[in-house]
């Protein structure tokens, strides 16, 4: 049925920075509490993967949790951006969530600038072993296409996507994750996403006591720690060997949970508490070519 | 020497649940050789850090009365390099040393 008439007061404004990345997590406001919320991107002028994703499992959430969502775009760049992604293919049969402009209706030409290379929005079933390294299979096809300069860094963007999608897979209680790929010059940056239960729920189990006095930030960088992770099988060495790999490299690894992002930098680890709560976690890993 | 060809077994060998599917198959072939052994990589796509855990370096480590030391042929330095770090953040008792290009000895310290 047409909506004929629509209070505009009904709507409350959820605004992201000019840049979405890792770090623009840390500059957004809690979560209006009101049923219908327009996320404002009239700002926003570039998103980067783990940018993405926070704001995929934003939206999700959102519309799980029976709230109706618009997403307002301001810039032509970031529409074209998103549509080329298909950001919005898994909303498309949604009615409780809009984007303005219609990205649906857009025309992209699929053409674009070959040192910022946009190459992959997709979410993956991670039911068992086969599908990690199916994915990751097939996510690194997509890298080595796209930027064929990583071919010599293979072994290693493959350990990491499988490590993150195994991490999935075995710690956030979900089936389902999303994974962004894009090129930037000599880099690639890889983000993984879901809406499980995060990275304290899951160190609940085996590290409670020395978890329960720490802020998000601090238990997301705890999970990088050799062996944190593990089971009583063993392992949890994945985000460990992730977060060698990117200070061997002289990248960045940031992990957004709960409330608090984790990142690490070269040497450097640092991390800042949130204003409000990521659905699940999100890991984005940043390799440069070697 | 006897060889264990991984490939045969699969070429994809990424992650935890793998290397423990294969483990059995390692700890067979190696009770079958009575003494040094190897293990090869060649024809493999993809070997991570968490299945060689899970197998070689497991396999030395907790059974040196079955196997005191493998030769590793066919892998590539990124993931030899990440299980030389497994094996000191673990402080198994085992010694990973390069006798050659992507061919390594790893043998057990007791």
């Amino acid at each position: 049925m047409p909506i004929l008439g629509r209070s505009s007061k009904a709507w409350q404004r959820y605004p992201m920075p000019a840049q979405l990345d890792a770090y623009a997590v840390d500059r957004l406001g809690a979560l209006p509490e009101g049923r219908s919320l327009v996320i404002d991107l009239s700002k926003t002028k570039f998103i980067k993967p783990a940018g993405m994703t926070v704001l995929y499992w934003l939206v999700r959430g959102l519309r799980e949790a029976g709230r109706e969502v618009r997403l307002e775009i301001g810039s032509q760049d970031v529409a074209s951006y998103l549509c080329r992604m298909n950001f919005h293919v898994p909303f498309r049969q949604d009615a409780g969530c809009s984007f303005e402009p219609n990205l649906q209706k857009m025309k992209v030409p699929k053409a674009y600038g070959a040192a910022d290379r946009l190459m992959e929005f997709r979410l993956v079933a991670v039911t068992n072993d086969t599908d990690v390294t199916d994915a990751g299979k097939q996510i690194l096809g997509i890298v080595e296409t796209n930027a064929p300069a990583f071919v010599e860094a293979r072994d290693e963007l493959f350990t990491a996507i499988t490590e993150l999608l195994s991490n999935v897979e075995r710690h956030s209680g979900v089936r389902e994750t999303s994974v962004v790929a894009q090129s930037h010059k000599d880099c690639v940056r890889i983000a993984v996403g879901d809406c499980g239960r995060g990275i304290r729920a899951s160190l609940t189990t085996t590290r409670k006591a020395q978890i329960e006095s720490l802020p998000d930030y601090r238990v997301n960088l705890l999970a990088t720690e050799p062996g944190v992770t593990g089971s009583l099988m063993g392992g949890g060495y994945g985000l460990t060997t992730i977060r060698d790999l990117v200070q061997e490299r002289g990248q960045a690894l940031h992990i957004i949970s709960g409330s608090g992002r984790a990142s690490i930098l070269r040497s450097l680890m640092a991390g800042r508490q949130l204003q409000f709560a990521v659905p699940g976690t999100v890991v984005e890993v940043s390799l440069a070519r070697g | 020497m006897t060889t264990l060809k991984v490939a045969e077994f699969s070429t994809m060998c990424a992650t935890r649940p793998k290397g423990r599917a294969f483990y059995p198959l390692l700890l067979q072939c190696a009770r079958d050789a009575e003494g040094e052994f190897a293990v090869s990589f060649e024809g493999v796509e993809f070997v991570t850090p968490s299945f060689l855990d899970e197998t070689v370096a497991k396999l030395v480590a907790e059974t040196p009365s079955v196997v005191h030391a493998i030769q590793i042929d066919g892998l590539r330095e990124f993931p030899a390099h990440e299980l030389a770090k497994i094996i000191q953040r673990e402080d198994l008792d085992v010694e990973l040393t390069r006798t050659g290009p992507e061919s390594y000895r790893m043998a057990a310290l007791v």
